[in-house]
């Protein structure tokens, strides 16, 4: 029986129904997004007045909206841009916080100080706030203004998690074994310690998507987000004045969203119980 | 024939500052290390004894400059380890390497058996793949390590073969001095014998020094040519192992002799009473840093503390009585 | 009165028969105790020798019923004081535990509740299980603590574990395991993390209360000087099952067992001076996948085809003597 550190979160993962379940969603979410022009060939997502607000129905699964697109097709494409910009915001997150955290961990002193002032600063501040004042001063708002306004609002929580996972890596007497043989910092942090603390990044990596996913809705909802971009969060505002009318415009992508998020927490717990070498099932 | 000596330890001292109060102002010192003085010859193994808080470990740090001295030097091959620069300083880290105490952490678990041993040969510049798989297989025959083990990761392996890669990784860039930290420690009975038996084969076949720090007494008496006792940051007795053994002289010595439990139901057991908890090197007791729980304590040890001086040949005290 | 019942009727304090504690994970079953017979009489001192993972702790965990999942105790009996331990409720089992059975682990600072003071932590021990008016327990409490040895108790009663040095913690653990007056105390590793002269203290002390106290004391510890001064009788454990048992001069003098013998050999002692350390070839087995017949086979220098096929029975090797192997009369032939 293979017992590889990779097998054993494999298994224990696996035991975990729910965060596969989450897992699966996920994947499933992400080959809609990647399929998207095939199953949802575009012309469904264009505008025809003709057929505007119809109920759900056989050639309208999920209805149309007050410009007679196709709200399952929406909510597909929608899929796309939501994907695209959480892993953009993911990506930039990713990079400050692990720049942030390892050098604020592994050095510590007054280097540290200073950095985790700066990511105090940031976590004191409400995100929604902060998201909504840094996207509404620039007038030309593009998704990748978004992902990048999320990065920046977020990187101090997983900076944090880097961190102190640097603290007790450096401790560990491998790390001084690597030092005694004459390695530089750098070669220990890149081949030593960072590696080490890949599992924590992945867990919070998984759980922050959820939030982007939530927080560009959020923004697009407000007016705030790419005008022209197919979304999920202007499709619900665009139903808000016909709740009583029309009601399945906002409640299908706002399921959507409820579903993804779900799914994202999921699987970002199981992958958390997974990687914890306590938890033996 | 005087045998070259390797390394010459002068006057070290490490302190570390205790902080206190809102603004972690120094409220005192931890005096780790108070002033070593000892000399290893080459192809010699020189034993460090002592309880925790004696600073034996620091010792081995500081040789090794994981951290810095407060005061002192420590001359390898004629040269001041604590005045090289980084270059030197990283030329010296393949002619002294450090074989660690816990073979569970002391190994990257994320890194196969050949990327760990391969790597001191890495930093020091042997980068071609086919000279760097040439000398790990070399060293795992050394060590009495498959190759076939060559792709496996830490956790696959007992502790006893995690040490042996700990070793071969230690023996990578043919040092001249190899620092053991208590080694067989965390070992099973049944297989510190085996390390034990590995390093000395090494030993002669490379002609190594070693410096090996334990804690465990036993050990000490059969693996060690001479052997050093530290309490409370300083040396107190050092000669050949043999010598220290039989016929301490310092009482802290014979304490510690006659502290170790006898695993033989029939003999009969005369244990000399230590009285009291080993003090903490913050502050530390005045004069004789062991006078509070001498046995043979006089009012002089009380005053000035007593100079680590050879009293007969090879054989040094810290110990008016002795001296 | 069932057959079960009498099945149990034993005249030793302590009478473990057939114990099976198992570790359910998902790599496989642990079988970390596989088998376990041994008595404890009134009085004396037992100790359980072996080197790491060979179960002993998983007994002495097993005994006061304190294993917790994935592991559960999978078979055989144990009496205590003439009572059957495994049919007992858990309100049952906490009215015994620190009363009749009491515990000193290892590291005593993590056995110890930082938040609360020494005498409070020992007198809510007293108090757990004893009647006492609480104006007089502080007076027990000192007088326990006096009885370890530790000076001024008075005042130290008064102090935080973390004010405690780690000899001192570990008197203090013991003053716990010793204040409702114990009939078995379990030591588990009890001097491992301690200095050699702090050592020397506490092996002192365990002598004196040995002698003063009349609890049974059961040492569980791979360190062969302490069992020497220290125990009566003695029982080898190696992967899961007991290799051999008997009085304390015949385990070090007389041992019949292979792997007794080559534990024998392979501690240092400080008197004679040896060339090559003696060494036991091969490693600890896992205990998911224990070797087929005796465990000790792959590295005994008398097995043969037997010992690969089939576990050796216990057998009587003399008075209060037993021993698991096929060859252990060769063994006691050869010097």
């Amino acid at each position: 029986m293979k017992t590889g550190r990779a097998q054993i979160a494999w298994r224990k993962f696996k035991k975990n129904r729910a965060s596969f379940v989450g897992g699966g969603i996920l994947v499933i979410v992400i080959l809609m997004a990647l399929f998207a022009p095939v199953i949802a060939p575009e012309g469904r997502i264009e505008i025809d007045l003709t057929s505007t607000k119809l109920p759900p129905g056989p050639d309208h699964l999920f209805g149309t909206d007050s410009l007679g697109r196709d709200v399952a097709a929406y909510i597909i494409w929608g899929a796309r841009t939501s994907l695209m910009v959480a892993a953009t915001a993911l990506l930039l997150e990713i990079l400050l916080a692990v720049a942030v955290g390892a050098i604020a961990g592994y050095y510590r002193g007054i280097v540290d100080d200073i950095l985790m002032r700066i990511t105090d600063v940031i976590l004191v501040l409400p995100t929604i706030v902060l998201l909504v004042v840094i996207v509404s001063m620039f007038k030309v708002r593009s998704l990748f203004l978004i992902a990048a306004a999320m990065a920046i609002t977020s990187w101090p929580w997983m900076a944090r998690v880097v961190r102190s996972d640097f603290l007790s890596l450096r401790e560990q007497p491998f790390v001084e074994a690597a030092r005694s043989l004459g390695a530089s910092d750098f070669a220990i942090v890149a081949r030593h310690i960072l590696p080490n603390a890949l599992s924590s990044i992945i867990v919070l990596g998984t759980i922050d998507i959820a939030w982007f996913i939530l927080y560009q809705a959020t923004l697009t909802f407000l007016g705030l987000g790419d005008p022209v971009a197919v979304s999920w969060g202007s499709l619900i505002s665009r139903g808000r004045n016909y709740l009583g009318v029309a009601w399945w415009i906002s409640t299908f992508p706002g399921l959507a969203i409820f579903i993804v998020t779900l799914a994202c927490n999921l699987l970002g717990d199981g992958l958390r119980d997974a990687f914890d070498v306590k938890t033996r099932v | 024939m005087n045998p070259e000596t390797l390394l010459e330890v002068k006057g070290l001292k490490k302190y570390f500052p205790v902080r206190g109060g809102i603004l972690s102002r120094r409220v005192g010192w931890v005096h780790a290390v108070d002033g070593i003085n000892f000399a290893v010859k080459s192809g010699e193994t020189v034993g460090l004894v002592g309880e925790s808080g004696c600073g034996k470990t620091s010792v081995l740090r500081l040789i090794m400059r994981l951290m810095e001295p407060t005061s002192g030097q420590a001359l390898f091959m004629g040269r001041d380890i604590f005045k090289m620069t980084k270059k030197k300083l990283k030329e010296l880290r393949s002619q002294i390497s450090m074989i660690f105490q816990d073979p569970y952490s002391s190994l990257d678990p994320r890194m196969a058996l050949a990327d760990i041993i391969a790597e001191p040969l890495r930093i020091h510049g042997l980068t071609k793949p086919s000279q760097k798989m040439k000398r790990v297989e070399e060293l795992l025959e050394k060590v009495e390590l498959s190759r076939a083990y060559m792709n496996r990761y830490p956790h696959e392996f007992s502790g006893g073969q995690k040490q042996r890669i700990g070793i071969a990784r230690a023996l990578a860039m043919n040092p001249r001095l190899i620092l053991a930290d208590e080694p067989v420690s965390s070992l099973d009975l049944s297989v510190r014998g085996s390390i034990l038996n590995l390093l000395r084969g090494l030993q002669r076949e490379l002609g190594l020094t070693y410096l090996y720090v334990s804690h465990d007494l036993s050990t000490v008496r059969h693996f060690c040519h001479r052997t050093m006792v530290m309490y409370l940051g300083k040396a107190v007795e050092l000669g050949p192992t043999d010598d220290v053994y039989s016929e301490p002289l310092h009482p802290y010595t014979k304490v510690l002799m006659s502290a170790i439990p006898v695993p033989d139901p029939t003999a009969k057991v005369s244990r000399m009473s230590l009285k009291g908890e080993v003090p903490t090197p913050i502050n530390p007791p005045s004069g004789c840093r062991f006078h509070p729980r001498c046995p043979y304590v006089s009012p002089s040890c009380s005053e000035k503390e007593p100079d680590f001086v050879e009293v007969k040949e090879g054989r040094y005290v810290a110990c008016y009585l002795a001296q | 009165m069932s057959r079960q019942e009498c099945d149990l009727k034993t005249t030793h304090l302590l009478d473990v028969r057939e114990l099976k504690t198992y570790f359910y994970t998902i790599e496989g079953t642990v079988r970390a105790v596989d088998g376990v017979d041994l008595y404890v009489d009134r009085g004396e001192t037992f100790g359980l020798v072996g080197e790491s993972a060979c179960g002993k702790s998983t007994v002495a965990l097993s005994i006061p019923r304190l294993i917790q999942t994935p592991g559960r105790i999978v078979g055989g009996e144990i009496s205590f004081d003439g009572e059957d331990i495994l049919r007992k409720s858990p309100q049952e089992m906490e009215k015994i535990r620190g009363r009749k059975i009491s515990m000193v682990f290892q590291n005593p600072m993590s056995s110890l509740n930082p938040i609360f003071t020494i005498g409070e932590q020992i007198g809510e021990a007293i108090r757990l299980h004893q009647d006492i008016p609480r104006s007089e327990v502080n007076d027990r409490v000192a007088k326990i603590l006096e009885k370890v040895e530790i000076p001024d108790p008075r005042n130290r009663m008064k102090d935080y574990p973390h004010e405690y040095s780690g000899g001192m913690r570990q008197r203090a653990m013991i003053a716990m395991a010793i204040s409702c007056n114990p009939l078995l105390l379990i030591a588990d590793e009890p001097t491992t993390s301690l200095d050699v002269t702090i050592q020397a203290q506490i092996l002192e002390l365990m002598k004196s209360l040995k002698q003063e106290l009349n609890t049974s004391i059961m040492l569980i510890t791979h360190d062969l000087g302490l069992v020497a001064e220290l125990c009566d009788r003695v029982a080898v454990m190696y992967a899961g099952r007991i290799a051999e048992c008997s009085d304390v001069k015949t385990v070090f003098k007389h041992a019949m067992h292979p792997y007794t013998r080559a534990l024998m050999k392979a501690t240092p002692t400080l008197r004679t001076k040896i060339e090559e350390f003696y060494t036991i070839r091969g490693f600890v087995p896992e205990l998911i996948n224990p070797p087929q017949g005796c465990r000790f086979h792959p590295r005994c220098e008398y097995a043969t085809d037997i010992c690969a096929k089939e576990e050796p029975p216990k057998a009587e090797a003399g008075e209060g003597h037993t021993v698991s192997c096929w060859h252990a009369n060769e063994v006691e032939k050869s010097q």
